[in-house]
């Protein structure tokens, strides 16, 4: 079944991808057609239903390619401007399933659940892929040489229009969006078939996948908005859902905690995301990125950005902080592991996560007037990705260590968008999105196959028993490791390089570069050792397995995106080969040409000319290609070092890290115990708010508010009420003297005047 | 044919509506006496609708038409305001017709009597809406009135009931007896009882009467002989203080019958004592009637230009009269336990909203348009506060009528349509959208707010405090019906006629909440066509009767 | 008004003081003067024929009322219709058509209360 699978898929990949999704799909749909006929009789085993949706996928793209023509792209000469519904459709497909589930869901038989959530996301995933194949072709000569791509622009519909607050429901595919659409849709397509088989014994599976739809929904609208506001609403959304899927399992108290606190943490990070919304509004009257670019870039417009670019860019990057866990609002992320682990790859590693660097990258033009807030990126990267590799290092939790892998990775994209290496951001966000969901996906196979064990301490040995995730899981580790040919070497060594290389203004210290060079390196060595840790204790040694457990491998559903991402992990990285490098590939029949020139960085040229401009390369050329293999030389010698040491150390029954630990006990100590930033954060933020709500709770809300304001309220409306009510005694001769009273009153008070 | 003027055809044309509810009522008196006593009275309730269905439909042609004419010896102004107000009371008659059967049924009570008295009512209602002579108009209070009294009155066997018509019919001739009272100093003063010819006897000069020119104009006019003021012809009375005790105590029998602070002291005890099936129409077409009298009396008569929201004027106790009414009656009825008299107090508080659009209606003569809020408002009142009674009625059965919150708990899992409609009715009357309570309130407020005097605006702003403060009580009605566990058992007593009254008054009010437009045009089309109004208005309506007339001529009506 | 208005009123007020004299003369002196014979009956209270000794508030019929509406009724109908009989022969036939239809309308009211038995004492 497996290689069926995979063939599948990279079928529909290649496909989609010769011929940028103009033609028709009737190739797919017929071959899958006769798959789908064989396998029909047999049973009515979940996968039965996944083929299904591949004979339906396609059949459903041909109708909707028949219907509304080429993926549906028209051309509107007034605005310029290229425009396809079919951004409403990869939206919606996963919205629609979410609906679906989400209401009838849970009377609805397994299989058909199953169905729906794969199809709604592996729908999206193929109109993605055809919106992707339109925007390719829409090639248009841009300066010196150059081939832009015109954007396709949706404008769904007036959102909100309120005098000059005028906000369309706008959605834009350009090249990052692009980017990220298929990371978001594929990678999520292959999360979703791996869940029908994780989530195989949980009854809340429809539940699970209305949220994951729900998730997929809300992140496109994030990536595909045209307007900070929209994007607000996707990161509102992700937000919405991670917090569901961390406290999927509610009656675990917690795991409730952890999502709990994932919202709030989060929350900390949108409210500064509001207020920089809000200062951008009021200097650029816009919130569209297009216009908000179009301003910054510009030097006659750009002087109310320039004003209020610094203040807006910082508070957008505490936004970027909490959602993508960087100091200070990391804390979430670790226990964020809380929730299942399907949910940990796609959401709290591959995606969401990685929000705030679409961001900065999305906004780069702003961010590229305010250098003072660029450094504080590089160097709030840069001690994140220390910080959380020294904590990797000590964790016995297999997921924790790769939840603070992930905080350390995304410290790396944000040290690259910060020194204004964009792509080498989007770059690596890509290569991370294949290998950590890899990663989190193999662990998750190993805590499945071992019933639900995370501790790594009784794991060991599980080569044997699990060749398939210990394979694959092996690629994953020699990719973050960033050993030369996997993906993590191409994406890491390009960050490395350009903080080491590239400057733009305001540097607060000179040598901060290197300074922060050398932190990556550090981090990279980390990485390798603490992930070969995690390896070798895993899948070497001597099993420690509890009593009782009978290890097995992933079944079809969980090893096909296994497998998938493996590939992935080990290829993707040929899509940026550094220019140094490009006569390695450049023999490649057919597209070495195009690989020897970093095909991401020609992808995305147009999106980040605007700020490429105001950056430079410290060196000259020569001088830049010698820097450029030292650079690598480094931190490949660093990272294959750390490798051998941990193998040193753990593949092999050793004494020295009890010795060390032991010995270095005050560190380790606090390495274990994560620095304490949980317990100062109690201390600095909890407690406090606990002690104001307190007084508000008793005396603000208590005594001033109930007792004086609302009680008192009522009891004079009440004592007036009773002295009108008194008045009333049902004495008729007595009503006759109100009127004669009141008739006595008026006269009295007009003949007084 | 000495000296006597015959009514023409033509004018009797223009009464139809007022004698096709009139034969009704002599139809069902008659059929009540020669049919069986076994025998249904139910076709008697559906008989009384149709009569009021067809003169509302005459109504309704005769406004369509812009009829505009004098009748009865210019004793009644046939004129688009008075077929407006005709249309709510006519309206509300036929709720209250529908509402009776099954309850009176289930009291022992249905006799045609019921509808007879209804119908008489209405047309003392219409006699008042059209009135162009103080007379016709005392008239039209009487045979309003003492209907309305034999009404209260009507389940004799109930002690309450008989206290309640008691009351008011004491308190009514009392108040009546002022009008008379007031009657009696404007024809000392004036000579005249005619609306206009006040208005120019009294008011022609600033703060003198110009004999001479009375007399000439009375000569001129025809409407009235002028009898004379004083031997010489001097100047006349301590002008200040006579035109005042007139005005006010015109101003007080009609208050009362509107039942403003401070001359609503009746209205609880009546209320809350008369059969549920009628206190809404008692509270709707009363009002109705009443304040189209106010406005016709005040705005024609005792029009006065100088003196408007002076310290003088009689604006200024409208003003204040508005202002007492609204906090008052919200006030109390917070603190009331039974449903009805909780009712009672909110008309006293609604009564107090519409005396807001009063004011601001008659502020300015460029305002007067905003009148359409008044009539607009009672419409919408006279949907919501019948729908509600109505709802009453439906627990009203005998020995255990259902009148407290208490009563009224847990009624809406029973009778889920009826607590629904109860919902709708008590969020109309507490004003919150998109029912019509609503945008009756808006619009009544916005006739305060848009003088753009300081003090209408405060006037405004209390007037919403206040509701907000009645959506207190209005909310326990719906909390109480929904979210409380029963106390007791409640037995609805319903028929066909009450649901279907229901429907139309929910319906109706959802229909204005959302789409005002209908309501308004009626009023506005009402408010276009005001007969008797004093010269600076006229100029105003003019300016906005224009378009309207030319486009009534391209559609070629007669006219 | 001035002192010789007044002057006008003299012989009215002369009359006024005349008749109180009397009245007071009679009320007063007569006891005096006359002679005393006094019998059972003669100092017996007396009250137009009815019990004197009973219920302060005695409560009668109702059906006293309805006969009295029902006289008022006809009473003022007399009002309207004697000025109209004086002057008939000028109003004509549009006179004697606008009080036909006053009078049916009240005999209908008459049918209505007769059967409905308000006519009836019992």
């Amino acid at each position: 079944m497996i290689p069926m699978f995979a063939m599948g898929a990279s079928d529909h990949d290649d496909h989609g991808h010769d011929d940028h999704g103009h033609g028709d799909h009737g190739d797919g749909h017929g071959g899958h057609g006769d798959h789908g006929h064989g396998e029909h009789g047999g049973g009515s085993s979940w996968w039965m239903y996944l083929l299904g949706f591949l004979v339906l996928a396609p059949t459903l793209m041909c109708l909707f390619n028949g219907v509304v023509g080429s993926s549906g792209v028209s051309y509107n000469p007034a605005t310029g401007e290229y425009s396809s519904p079919i951004l409403m459709a990869i939206i919606l497909a996963p919205a629609i399933g979410a609906v679906i589930n989400g209401t009838i869901g849970q009377k609805l038989p397994r299989p058909i659940v199953n169905l729906v959530g794969c199809a709604a996301i592996g729908l999206a995933f193929l109109f993605s892929i055809s919106a992707v194949g339109s925007l390719m072709g829409l090639e248009a000569p841009a300066a010196e040489g150059h081939m832009a791509h015109q954007p396709i622009v949706y404008n769904a519909f007036k959102w909100i229009w309120v005098g000059n607050f005028q906000i369309p429901a706008k959605f834009v595919l350009d090249p990052l969006s692009a980017v990220m659409i298929l990371i978001i849709t594929g990678i999520g397509t292959l999360i979703h078939i791996y869940s029908a088989g994780y989530m195989s014994h949980d009854p809340a599976y429809a539940r699970f996948f209305t949220y994951l739809n729900l998730f997929c929904f809300a992140m496109l609208i994030l990536v595909l908005g045209g307007n900070m506001l929209l994007t607000f609403v996707g990161w509102e959304g992700v937000g919405l859902c991670s917090y569901l899927l961390i406290g999927f399992w509610y009656t675990d108290d917690a795991k409730a905690s952890a999502g709990k606190k994932a919202f709030v943490v989060n929350r900390v990070g949108d409210f500064a995301f509001i207020i920089g919304m809000f200062l951008i509004f009021t200097a650029a009257e816009s919130l569209d990125y297009q216009a908000i670019t179009q301003l910054a870039t510009t030097p006659e417009t750009a002087g109310p950005l320039m004003g209020i670019a610094t203040a807006a860019t910082i508070f957008i990057f505490i936004g970027c902080t909490g959602k993508s866990a960087q100091i200070p609002l990391f804390v979430w992320l670790p226990d964020a592991m809380a929730g299942p682990t399907p949910v940990s790859a796609l959401i709290h590693a591959a995606t969401m996560v990685t929000a705030g660097v679409y961001l900065i990258a999305r906004m780069n033009a702003l961010f590229i007037l305010a250098p003072t807030t660029m450094w504080i990126v590089v160097v709030v990267g840069g001690v994140t990705a220390l910080m959380a590799a020294t904590i990797a290092v000590v964790q016995n939790d297999i997921k924790k260590v790769l939840a603070y892998s992930t905080v350390s990775q995304l410290g790396y994209m944000f040290m690259a968008v910060g020194s204004g290496a964009l792509t080498a951001g989007v770059f690596h966000l890509m290569t991370h999105a294949f290998f950590k969901a890899l990663l989190f996906l193999g662990a998750g196979a190993v805590i499945h196959g071992l019933h639900d064990e995370q501790d790594i301490r009784k794991m060991g040995g599980l080569r044997k028993s699990m060749p398939i995730i210990h394979w694959t899981f092996l690629v994953g580790c020699i990719a973050i490791a960033g050993v030369p040919g996997f993906a993590g070497f191409f994406s890491k060594d390009e960050i490395l390089w350009n903080v080491f290389a590239q400057v733009h203004a305001g540097a607060p210290m000179p040598g901060l570069h290197v300074v922060m060079w050398i932190v990556g390196v550090l981090t990279a060595g980390l990485t390798a050792f603490y992930m070969f840790r995690l390896y070798f204790l895993t899948f070497h040694g001597e099993s420690r397995v509890a009593a009782g457990v009978t290890p097995h491998d992933a079944p079809a559903a969980m090893a096909m995106p296994l497998i998938i991402l493996a590939a992935l992990s080990a290829v993707g990285g040929y899509l940026g080969v550094p220019h140094i490098l490009g006569g390695l590939v450049h023999w490649i029949p057919g597209i070495g040409e195009a690989m020897s020139h970093h095909i991401l960085h020609t992808w995305l040229e147009q999106v980040f000319t605007p700020s490429a401009n105001a950056l430079s390369i410290r060196f000259e050329h020569d001088q830049e290609v010698v820097m450029e293999w030292v650079t690598m030389g480094v931190s490949v010698v660093v990272a294959l070092g750390a490798i051998a040491a941990s193998w040193m150390l753990y593949a092999r029954p050793s004494d020295v890290p009890k010795t060390v630990a032991e010995r270095a006990s005050l560190p380790y100590k606090i390495l274990s115990n994560k620095y304490y930033v949980d317990e100062l954060y109690a201390l600095l933020f909890v407690k406090p708010t606990l002690l104001i709500g307190r007084f508000f709770h008793k005396v603000v809300d208590e005594v001033l508010i109930d007792l004086l304001l609302v009680n008192g309220a009522a009891w004079v409306m009440e004592s007036m009420g009773a002295i009108g009510k008194r008045l009333q005694d049902g004495n008729v001769q007595r009503y006759a003297g109100y009127v004669v009273l009141g008739l006595g009153a008026i006269i009295f008070l007009l003949l007084i005047k | 044919m000495n000296g006597i003027s015959q009514i023409s055809l033509a004018e009797l044309r223009l009464l139809a509506p007022m004698l096709v509810v009139t034969v009704t009522g002599i139809a069902v008196l008659m059929l009540e006496v020669f049919q069986r006593s076994a025998m249904s009275r139910r076709y008697q309730a559906w008989l009384s609708v149709i009569g009021l269905g067809m003169a509302g439909l005459d109504t309704l042609y005769l406004l369509a038409r812009g009829t505009e004419a004098f009748a009865m010896s210019q004793l009644l102004y046939m004129d688009g305001f008075g077929f407006t107000l005709d249309l709510v009371v006519l309206l509300g008659g036929a709720l209250a017709a529908l509402i009776a059967p099954a309850y009176l049924e289930s009291h022992r009570l249905e006799r045609g009597e019921y509808y007879g008295l209804v119908l008489f009512s209405v047309v003392g209602m219409m006699v008042m809406n059209h009135g162009a002579d103080l007379f016709t108009i005392f008239m039209g209070l009487e045979l309003m009135s003492i209907p309305i009294y034999c009404l209260a009155g009507y389940f004799r066997h109930s002690s309450a009931s008989a206290e309640s018509s008691m009351k008011y019919f004491f308190l009514g001739a009392f108040a009546s007896a002022l009008f008379l009272y007031g009657i009696a100093f404007v024809y000392g003063m004036t000579g005249t009882t005619s609306l206009v010819g006040v208005s120019r006897v009294m008011f022609s000069g600033l703060g003198s009467v110009d004999v001479a020119g009375a007399e000439a104009y009375a000569a001129s006019s025809g409407f009235v002989e002028y009898v004379g003021l004083g031997a010489e012809g001097g100047p006349l009375f301590a002008l200040e203080f006579l035109p005042a005790m007139a005005v006010l105590l015109i101003l007080a029998a009609m208050a009362f019958k509107v039942a403003v602070v401070p001359f609503h002291a009746w209205t609880p005890d009546v209320y809350s004592g008369a059969p549920s099936s009628v206190v809404g129409f008692m509270a709707t077409g009363v009002k109705t009637a009443a304040f189209g009298a106010l406005v016709r009396v005040f705005m024609v008569g005792f029009f006065d230009q100088p003196a408007r929201l002076s310290e003088t004027g009689w604006l200024s106790v409208f003003f204040w009269l508005a202002l007492i009414s609204m906090v008052l009656g919200n006030v109390v009825a917070i603190v009331q336990s039974s449903v009805k008299r909780m009712l009672a107090y909110s008309s006293i508080a609604h009564a107090g909203y519409i005396m807001v659009g009063v004011v601001g209606a008659s502020y300015s003569p460029e305002g007067f348009l905003q009148l359409e809020s008044v009539l607009f408002y009672l419409l919408t009142y006279t949907l919501g506060t019948v729908g509600a009674f109505g709802v009453l009625a439906w627990f009203g059965k005998r020995g255990e009528e259902a009148t407290t919150y208490e009563d009224l708990a847990g009624v809406a899992k029973k009778y889920p349509g009826a607590a629904l409609a109860m919902t709708i009715f008590m969020l109309s009357s507490a004003g919150i959208p998109p029912t019509a309570g609503f945008m009756g309130k808006f619009y009544v407020f916005k006739a305060a707010v848009q003088t753009g005097e300081t003090a209408m605006i405060a006037l405004a702003v209390v007037g919403v405090l206040a509701s907000v403060s009645g959506v207190y009580y209005y909310l326990k009605v719906i909390m109480a019906m929904y979210m409380k566990t029963p106390r007791r058992e409640v037995h609805g007593v319903a028929g066909l006629e009450l649901k279907t009254a229901l429907v139309v008054c929910a319906m109706g009010t959802l229909l204005l909440g959302i789409l005002p437009g209908i309501g308004l045009g009626i009023s506005r089309a009402g408010v276009l066509s005001f007969l008797g109004a004093p010269p600076q208005v006229r100029v105003e309506l003019n300016k906005l009767r224009a378009p309207v007339e030319a486009g009534r001529a391209e559609l070629g009506a007669p006219e | 008004m001035g002192a010789a208005v007044l002057v006008e009123y003299i012989p009215l007020m002369v009359l006024f003081a005349l008749a109180l004299a009397v009245v007071l003369a009679i009320v007063f002196v007569t006891p005096l003067v006359g002679p005393k014979k006094y019998s059972e009956e003669k100092m017996d209270a007396f009250e137009c024929g009815s019990d004197p000794i009973g219920q302060a508030r005695s409560r009668f019929s109702v059906k006293f009322y309805l006969i009295a509406i029902t006289f008022i009724v006809f009473d003022v109908e007399a009002v309207f219709v004697i000025p109209w009989a004086v002057i008939f022969q000028d109003l004509g036939w549009y006179g004697f058509g606008v009080m036909s239809f006053f009078l049916a309308i009240l005999t209908l009211g008459l049918v209505y209360e007769w059967k409905s038995g308000g006519l009836e004492w019992d």
